[in-house]
């Protein structure tokens, strides 16, 4: 499967570049899924995510932001508990993500979190998958193809890899 | 690309979550500084301090925790140093430990108006005895 990656222009900043993937020949960038959603019983909390990704861009992707997921990343770390109170049928939203330095961040899809574990849960199983395969293998291309994230700005940006 | 209608939905967002949002990343970040800065970044030295598990502080480094008053109060006892600020007229409240800008700008409007009132501005009767003493000589100059 061949994944492309993209800038995303509106949450890139002189602190961080932000990008999301396309599969295969999808027509939307998996970023682009997630921003689609409507999550009308779950506004704030997707407001305080995007409020999130505001600050990221002025302070950098830094690893407390982010939910750890094994090899990948999640958002957001924590919600407010009013939120959490809220969600009576299920644990809120998760948008995937792998951040792969302070200044590179890859945003992927999210869903409503039906179980404690996203492997059981039919919303967010692929995105959580997909979240992890991805995450596991940027890890050693990275090392391999000596990509320098901190030098190399916009490194991933139109780039294809083959997963 | 480009998000459709981004700066519409960013401008969506009520200003309650925004300042929801800054302040759970602003104590974040100072518990951090402050972990570094009083501990070398160890959690298990803040952990021994407070009583707590090692896990435990790790929750709260690792921002998978909702902050209460008492847990901040708890945090700012362990590390000697406040994490948040709040605006007060308190006559009592010690600026001089908090690094943040406002405190310079106390700092600078009482220097620059040294000759007024003081005796009616009592907040800032206190921050004259915070003041260094080549700014106090700078004063009578």
């Amino acid at each position: 499967m061949v994944v492309y990656f993209e800038l995303i222009e509106d949450l890139c900043s002189e602190r961080v570049d932000i990008y999301t993937a396309r599969l295969g020949d999808a027509m939307l960038f998996e970023y682009e899924k997630y921003y689609d959603k409507e999550f009308a019983r779950h506004k704030e909390e997707r407001d305080f995510i995007d409020g999130v990704l505001e600050e990221i861009k002025l302070r950098g992707a830094l690893k407390r932001y982010f939910r750890n997921e094994g090899p990948a990343d999640a958002l957001p770390n924590a919600v407010p508990d009013e939120i959490v109170r809220s969600n009576k049928d299920d644990q809120g939203i998760r948008l995937y993500c792998i951040r792969l330095a302070d200044n590179v961040l890859i945003l992927l899809n999210g869903d409503i979190k039906t179980a404690q574990n996203p492997k059981e849960c039919p919303n967010v199983r692929k995105h959580f998958l997909f979240a992890q395969q991805l995450a596991r293998f940027l890890t050693t291309y990275i090392y391999e193809e000596r990509i320098d994230m901190v030098n190399d700005r916009y490194c991933f940006h139109k780039k294809e890899i083959e997963l | 690309m480009k998000l459709k209608n981004y700066k519409q939905r960013i401008e969506s967002i009520p200003e309650s979550t925004n300042r929801e949002v800054k302040h759970s990343l602003d104590i974040l970040d100072r518990i951090h500084e402050l972990l570094l800065e009083k501990f070398g970044g160890k959690q298990k030295l803040l952990a021994e301090k407070m009583g707590k598990t090692e896990a435990e502080i790790s929750k709260w480094i690792n921002g998978n925790h909702n902050f209460t008053m008492k847990t901040i109060s708890k945090l700012e006892a362990a590390f000697g140093a406040p994490i948040i600020a709040v605006c007060t007229s308190d006559a009592n409240a010690d600026f001089e430990q908090v690094k943040l800008p406002f405190n310079t700008l106390h700092k600078t409007v009482f220097v620059s108006e040294a000759g007024l009132k003081e005796e009616e501005h009592p907040s800032f009767t206190d921050i004259k005895m915070t003041l260094a003493d080549e700014d106090i000589a700078e004063m009578s100059i």
